[in-house]
């Protein structure tokens, strides 16, 4: 019989560990469109609203995470995100076709960008 | 009432004779009968003043009025030309087929299928292209065809390679070496074959090599001389990972979970990232030495998010 707070303890990192399976479980076989609207929508609309847009990328960093997931899936889109936001504001700058949007200048970076050594868009005959 | 009838009946013979039929008679004589070539001239006029869009309507015109005229071919392929002009490049492409579909041997047919192959270029396709000229390769006879067949696949591998498809600096110069003596003199070979072996010596990153180097979190990107990405890479990593055993070691499992899953993501995206950095340094190394020669302009389209860069030389 264990102590009553250890067991506690035990029973919450048991539904701690459950929750986190479930989340993968969705995140990974979750269509994309859902992944696009409410995880970056949520970013977008709560977070960044308050935050302000500073990303000096274009698309930005969010708008960049839903266009990989739309594109590629959510594993591949999450990968890139990620790659993505390593990437955001350093070497790029400086690698990259800078643009004027909205009068800010800004470093263009889409997927298309990041995905053209194996990826190739089907085109219209 | 007799003379009243009379006299009404010889008025209408004089208004007949005085007003309607020479009316008539005059009607006739200014009535224009348009030929199949004042047709075919008019529309020819319009495309060299360059006004496609009309000299479009009247190639269509000169196509309904007169179906069996002999010139009807070449005004379908004039049509498929303003709509290449009007950059209308998926309908020129669709008339460039039907021309070629019919399987006759002119220089109509032989200009539809480099006309098309150009539309797809333009359309960004570079694979169906490539394919259009390449069956035209098999059906072509004359040495002057396949040495600007030849040209112009080239032509289609340099502008692959600018896209950073692999082996296209190899495609192109395996197709420049295939045009005869006589066309390498036209066209100039040498000065691309040139061009494509200092492409070709240009230091190039391995993205395998990146890729495995990526192992340990930055070493990627250092090796495509990426600093401050390995740097960043580098340091987020380790603390995420040192976060994540910290955790467990704290017996903390769901919050070394959450962590983890973080961490796979940015662990992979760094690896992504690598093999993706040696391709991007491998595109601008190969855009670097043939924009020396050729003037590349980069182009933006923001509606449909796509990036390109158009690739002008003469040849």
């Amino acid at each position: 019989m264990l102590p009553r707070n250890d067991k506690t303890h035990k029973d919450n990192n048991r539904k701690s560990i459950f929750f986190i399976v479930l989340f993968l479980f969705f995140f990974f076989l979750m269509p994309s469109a859902w992944a696009e609207n409410v995880l970056v929508k949520f970013y977008q609309e709560h977070i960044s609203a308050v935050d302000g847009n500073r990303c000096p990328m274009y698309p930005s960093c969010s708008v960049y995470a839903s266009r990989a997931i739309e594109k590629h899936g959510s594993v591949l889109g999450w990968v890139m995100a990620c790659d993505r936001l390593v990437r955001c504001g350093r070497d790029e700058v400086y690698q990259s076709r800078p643009i004027i949007i909205k009068g800010r200048k800004s470093v263009y970076d889409p997927v298309s960008a990041n995905d053209f050594w194996w990826f190739e868009k089907e085109k219209k005959q | 009432m007799k003379f009243l009838k009379a006299h009404l009946f010889i008025l209408f013979i004089i208004f007949w004779f005085l007003i309607i039929l020479p009316y008539n008679c005059c009607a006739q004589a200014n009535q224009m009968i348009i030929t199949p070539d004042m047709q075919f001239e008019y529309a020819e006029k319009l495309f060299a003043e360059k006004d496609y869009e009309t000299a479009m309507v009247e190639y269509k015109r000169f196509i309904h009025f007169f179906p069996d005229s002999i010139i009807r071919d070449q005004a379908r392929f004039k049509v498929g030309v303003s709509l290449f002009n009007l950059n209308k490049f998926n309908e020129a492409a669709k008339i460039f087929n039907e021309i070629i579909m019919e399987d006759k041997e002119n220089e109509i047919t032989k200009e539809s299928f480099f006309f098309q192959s150009r539309a797809f270029m333009e359309m960004g396709n570079t694979g169906y292209a490539q394919i259009v000229l390449q069956n035209y390769l098999k059906l072509a006879k004359d040495m002057e065809t396949k040495d600007r067949i030849y040209f112009n696949l080239a032509k289609i591998h340099l502008t692959q390679a600018r896209n950073g498809k692999s082996d296209s600096l190899s495609l192109a110069r395996n197709s420049l070496t295939k045009i005869s003596r006589s066309g390498a003199d036209i066209y100039n070979t040498d000065q691309y074959l040139d061009l494509v072996g200092k492409a070709e010596q240009e230091s190039k990153k391995n993205p395998k090599l990146a890729g495995a180097l990526a192992i340990i979190p930055g070493a990627g990107f250092l090796y495509c001389e990426r600093y401050r990405d390995a740097f960043t890479t580098f340091l987020l990593n380790t603390g995420l990972l040192y976060a994540a055993y910290t955790a467990f070691e704290n017996e903390n499992k769901a919050l070394a979970g959450v962590i983890g899953f973080v961490e796979t993501g940015f662990y992979s995206g760094n690896i992504y990232g690598s093999i993706s950095s040696a391709h991007k340094y491998n595109r601008a190394q190969t855009i670097k030495i043939l924009s020396k020669e050729f003037s590349i302009i980069p182009g933006l389209d923001l509606k449909k998010n796509q990036y390109g860069l158009s690739f002008n030389y003469c040849f």
